[in-house]
């Protein structure tokens, strides 16, 4: 089994899609990191709260007067266009380094979607260039093969979200370096760090798991892809639109919640819902479907 | 007696089409493969040649019937048979962005086959100097070599290929052809579909004929060519004409074909057909037996 998880994480690692992601990865963070740098700047605290109460005093003081100038009952017209008050310096524009983990969190949503991508196409272009006829003329076990797959998919979709988090991370820090502040980040915050990172690895692979699942009885990439897009747009939204309750047993409100590591999970998760709940769902969903797919390649010719 | 390294048993698959139609690409196939030797498996396009090596392999499974590979039933578990199998089934599934060498090091693990082994196969199928090229940039021929480099690195006792010569120019058709003969020479079990007539009757000791799913005949080359195809005698005289109104009104079957008169009748009646003619002053310049060629049989029996 080890030759076998070893031979298909070298096959999925030189697959052109794969380098393909990590270069866009790459790029893409490259790219924030430095526009981070650029829109950020060292700020004092003190000297913005100074200004910030300042012009709210400012403010006050104009919509006196406008008031007593018009009169009730005309329309209020938006503080800025009547009273051109200087707003600048009221905004903290550096970046602290516990913001982070708020966007780690934020970029864990596309890279669940590249997990979905890896682990569909992981099978998928296996179907395609027939390597599964010639590795099943080598390894006949058939559950063995696709588990194997189905292992090495999820092991490099969880490994490319950990690379670009750690990127993402990296690129960023000279911004805090720079224009922000080390204040705060403490255990406690490294410790919801690391469950921002782990839960997102966990929907990440939980992912790969549900895409290698469905392109492998879809037989292709692109079938998985496509019942991805149907389920979201179907499913999530008539289902999940319509009957509210259902929520709980569909794929986004649990992932929100999961992602989110708050029980419920805001306006968008599902409310009552555990984060613990929520990451067995999905690990369940994955498996179930995972065996089902396993059963069906038992069963099915190879062509 | 020795047990035959491949068994089918009224074989049968059968494929559902639209609207729930099935067809069957093979119906009751009977055939048994001795060791050692280059076995030959021949049939026109759609007679069921892959699927019948699919089923074999395990990678398809059969609607009724069995197949039994190394006495193990193919339905069932290969694993403790199929480290002693090479194969090749139509054109090689391979990793395109990995080297030739890496794709079939990769398979060598699962078996605990080293580099030497994987150098030594490249070089047997003349890839050493491409062997660490991306697969992707392969010509079909390239990639056919590399399939029977991956048949042949397990060492195999029985090889199963499935038109190993697809592809390959000239030259390269004439090398697998002389590698499997010798393969074949050395007592292991060859077992091949092909299309390329000349070559199966130049390297088989054995063929069977597939036609519509059937298998229509099965023996040693020599056999099926003597009971299958049709026999006759070509004769030439100076003035053909002539000799071909002497044999008819002696009664004699003859036909003219190209250069020569067809007659027929068999090689034992030769000395009738030269006295007949050389009654009448037309001496034969040529009298030989219609070579019968596993192409006429082929052709014959599968009625293509």
């Amino acid at each position: 089994m080890t030759a076998l998880l070893a031979g298909e994480l070298r096959r999925l690692l030189s697959r052109r899609l794969v380098r393909v992601l990590l270069l866009l990865a790459v790029l893409a963070v490259s790219l924030a990191g430095v526009l981070t740098f650029v829109n950020t700047e060292k700020t004092d605290p003190a000297a913005v709260a100074a200004r910030l109460a300042e012009v709210q005093r400012q403010f006050q003081e104009c919509f006196e007067r406008d008031a007593v100038r018009r009169g009730p009952p005309g329309p209020v017209e938006g503080p800025g266009s009547v009273c051109d008050i200087d707003t600048s310096g009221t905004s903290d524009d550096s970046l602290p380094l516990v913001d982070l983990s708020d966007i780690l969190k934020g970029t864990t949503a596309p890279l669940v979607i590249v997990g979905w991508l890896l682990g569909a196409s992981a099978i998928g272009a296996d179907w395609q260039s027939r390597t599964l006829t010639t590795l099943l003329t080598w390894e006949p076990r058939r559950t063995r093969v696709l588990l194997g797959k189905a292992a090495a998919a999820t092991i490099v979709a969880t490994l490319f979200f950990l690379v670009a988090q750690a990127l993402l991370f990296a690129a960023l820090l000279p911004s805090v370096l720079a224009h922000g502040t080390t204040a705060g980040a403490d255990a406690e915050w490294a410790g919801t760090l690391a469950g921002v990172v782990g839960r997102g690895g966990i929907t990440v692979a939980v992912a790969a798991g549900i895409g290698f699942a469905l392109a492998s009885v879809g037989r292709n990439t692109a079938a998985a892809l496509g019942a991805g897009f149907a389920y979201v747009v179907v499913i999530e939204q008539v289902v999940g639109g319509f009957l509210e309750d259902w929520r709980r047993w569909l794929l986004l409100g649990n992932i929100i919640v999961f992602v989110s590591g708050e029980s419920g999970g805001g306006d968008e998760g599902i409310p009552g819902r555990s984060v613990l709940g929520a990451g067995l769902f999905l690990t369940l969903v994955a498996l179930g479907l995972l065996l089902a797919a396993a059963a069906v390649f038992r069963q099915r010719d190879v062509a | 007696m020795p047990v035959p390294v491949i068994e089918l048993e009224g074989l049968r698959k059968e494929y559902r089409r639209p609207w729930g139609r099935r067809i069957a690409a093979i119906d009751g196939i009977d055939l048994e493969v001795p060791e050692g030797g280059v076995f030959g498996f021949l049939g026109p396009n759609g007679s069921g040649k892959t699927t019948t090596i699919r089923c074999l392999l395990g990678l398809a499974r059969p609607t009724a019937g069995r197949c039994r590979l190394l006495g193990a039933d193919s339905s069932g578990d290969l694993s403790g048979v199929m480290g002693r199998v090479g194969s090749l089934v139509e054109m090689p599934g391979l990793s395109p962005g990995m080297s030739a060498r890496t794709n079939l090091a990769l398979l060598g693990r699962l078996d605990g086959i080293g580099g030497d082994r994987v150098d030594a196969v490249l070089d047997r199928v003349g890839l050493t100097e491409r062997a660490g090229d991306a697969v992707r940039g392969y010509s079909l021929g390239m990639r056919q070599r590399l399939g029977i480099a991956i048949a042949l690195l397990k060492d195999p006792e029985l090889l199963v290929l499935d038109e190993p010569a697809n592809g390959l120019d000239p030259a390269g058709i004439r090398e697998v052809r002389m590698l499997l003969r010798s393969l074949g020479d050395e007592g292991r079990t060859v077992f091949v579909s092909s299309h390329i007539l000349s070559e199966v009757q130049a390297m088989c000791d054995r063929v069977a004929i597939l036609a519509r799913g059937r298998c229509v005949t099965s023996g040693p080359v020599d056999d099926v060519l003597s009971a299958g195809g049709p026999q006759g005698l070509i004769v030439k005289v100076v003035d053909l004409a002539a000799g071909l109104a002497v044999l008819h009104r002696a009664g004699i079957p003859a036909t003219m074909d190209g250069t020569a008169i067809r007659v027929e009748l068999p090689p034992a009646e030769a000395e009738r057909v030269s006295r007949e003619l050389a009654t009448t002053g037309l001496y034969v310049t040529e009298l030989r037996p219609q070579e019968v060629s596993l192409e006429t049989v082929f052709l014959e029996l599968t009625g293509s």
